[in-house]
């Protein structure tokens, strides 16, 4: 008999969208703190659905409450993708926040995310008060870098089909500017939704309020983090953030088929969840 | 409306939605969406979502699910060759959810397909029609190969464009010739069979099984397939060198299409075939 209950529904969000929620609640809530997980973009929030769902299960079991929840556009959630931007995302955060704090009554908050869900966490965190902990799973540092990347497997993918065609790299990002949005291999993205993305810089991560402890995780098969999320990391402690960084050495499940758990990095994160109030 | 539901299956629980119409613009069917592995309810690029939000807005219930150990659900991970229980769990939850007279049709995607017609005998009572998309029976490495020989190579030369590539000296012809020598082995070489614990009955090859559970139907089956997705031709290959030709069965295809349908036209143009489907199964007798 598992030692937590699970509760599926749907919460008000951003533009009075109904959200999807699900809540993995303790049998007995023992700790302080509860967690709201935000989950990363487009394919990753497929293919690491179910390792978000087994830690979510180790971290009940360990008396935290968890709340996940899909962002406006995505999974069960009202709107379509190419209707939002980041700023209702963090509203959509900032709700589930709130749900978790009055339908609990809990005292602290950890905000916890993979990749741009991360990202997106870390964001509200500077910008917001009253989040305790942050854990942060591989996060996104460089938005035009990631959305470059995601935007040109389009591209790829239509190279069986226009063997000498005039496809270039260039193509989806000019439908973007002619048209106002394209279709990345069947996500469908505004103009819109990207500049609010990439007007940040990357002062955007400088804290504007008090954030407590925070926990950077690297998940590669390397022997040790990217010298990009090192220099991430060292310029959050350099501005004052208390954040350890802590690599894992695994296999990137959020862009590979049939990995269904991690198990490396869903004991690290309770174990570190285990130091919180 | 959307409703987050809960049903049980061999004591796990799963989770789904169900998409519900008003009572008075009801059709009288509901759909119940058979993931493709290894999808969750929403599905890539949120076909099925999107998809059950079209079929509901034009009076169709729809049921979206995760099987046993995927998704939100509870349990082991059981694989597309596992999930019949779990279809059964949802199909009985449809049942009970809705007491009045009701058709069910199963839609389903790749090897939601598969596994719908692998428990065929376990599903007839509870079904009213079956709508297919892109089925997988590619059990073996010689069938795809002969499905990309056929559909991808057959295709490329008679394209003018293969042609000027090749006096241009633009085609790699000697690593192209190796994949092509390659599948004619495959083809002509002794078939391979599925491992022991896939089908644990008598092992007999996954396409006899489908097949034959394929013609012993007697509800309305529509298959749509996609033009560029080999999984999906390769079998409808397989159904029309088939002489047991059945009045049941129809077949849809759309044209430059992928196996799931990223294209936002084609998606269109699918949901707009799903739709013409229900409304046919839903008009016929029985």
């Amino acid at each position: 008999m598992p030692e937590y209950k699970e509760r599926i529904f749907f919460f008000e969000g951003s533009k009075k969208r109904l959200l999807l929620g699900f809540l993995h609640l303790p049998v007995s809530v023992s700790r302080e703190t509860g967690i709201v997980y935000c989950h990363p973009f487009a394919d990753e929030q497929n293919l690491s659905h179910r390792v978000a769902v087994e830690t979510s299960r180790k971290i009940a079991e360990s008396g935290f409450p968890v709340l996940r929840f899909d962002l406006s556009g995505c999974g069960d959630s009202e709107g379509e993708l190419h209707e939002v931007s980041r700023l209702d995302w963090q509203e959509d955060l900032r709700s589930a926040i709130n749900f978790i704090k009055v339908e609990l009554k809990i005292q602290r908050v950890l905000l916890w995310g993979l990749r741009l869900g991360a990202s997106l966490a870390l964001l509200y965190a500077v910008n917001n008060p009253g989040i305790d902990y942050l854990i942060l799973w591989q996060p996104v540092t460089d938005f035009k870098k990631y959305f470059n990347q995601f935007i040109k497997r389009e591209v790829i993918s239509r190279l069986p089909e226009n063997r000498n065609a005039e496809i270039s790299i260039d193509a989806p990002f000019n439908e973007l500017d002619q048209k106002g949005q394209v279709n990345i291999i069947g996500y469908v993205i505004s103009k819109y939704f990207l500049d609010s993305f990439l007007i940040l810089d990357k002062s955007a991560f400088n804290f504007q309020k008090p954030v407590g402890k925070c926990i950077v995780f690297s998940i590669s098969l390397m022997d040790q983090p990217s010298f990009g999320l090192k220099d991430f990391s060292e310029k959050l402690i350099k501005n004052g953030m208390d954040v350890k960084l802590k690599h894992i050495k695994a296999d990137s499940f959020w862009d590979r088929y049939w990995r269904w758990s991690c198990p490396e990095i869903t004991a690290e994160t309770t174990h570190w969840i285990d130091t919180c109030k | 409306m959307e409703e987050a539901v809960t049903f049980t299956c061999n004591r796990n629980k799963l989770y789904g939605i169900l998409h519900v119409v008003e009572q008075d613009q009801s059709r009288g069917v509901t759909i119940c969406i058979v993931s493709g592995g290894p999808q969750t309810r929403v599905g890539g690029h949120r076909l099925y979502s999107q998809l059950a939000r079209y079929l509901c807005a034009n009076g169709v219930n729809v049921l979206r699910f995760d099987y046993e150990g995927m998704g939100d659900s509870e349990g082991e991970l059981v694989r597309f060759e596992g999930a019949g229980p779990s279809i059964i769990a949802a199909l009985d939850f449809i049942k009970q959810r809705f007491p009045k007279k009701m058709k069910i049709i199963i839609w389903s995607v790749c090897d939601g397909c598969t596994i719908s017609l692998m428990n065929a005998d376990s599903l007839h009572d509870r079904i009213d029609g079956l709508i297919m998309c892109n089925p997988f029976i590619l059990d073996n490495e010689r069938k795809l190969a002969n499905a990309h020989l056929k559909y991808y190579y057959g295709r490329r030369i008679l394209k003018k464009s293969f042609w000027i590539d090749l006096f241009l000296f633009r085609i790699d012809l000697i690593k192209e010739m190796k994949v092509v020598f390659n599948h004619i082995y495959q083809i002509f070489s002794q078939e391979r069979h599925l491992p022991d614990n896939a089908y644990p009955d008598k092992q007999p090859m996954l396409q006899e099984i489908i097949l034959r559970n394929l013609f012993g139907t007697s509800y309305p089956v529509w298959f749509i397939f996609s033009s560029d997705d080999m999984v999906g031709m390769g079998f409808r290959a397989l159904l029309n060198k088939q002489k047991n030709h059945r009045t049941n069965i129809k077949q849809k295809l759309i044209k430059g299409a992928d196996h799931t349908f990223t294209k936002s036209h084609m998606k269109k143009e699918l949901f707009s075939i799903t739709l013409e489907a229900v409304h046919s199964i839903n008009d016929s007798k029985g």
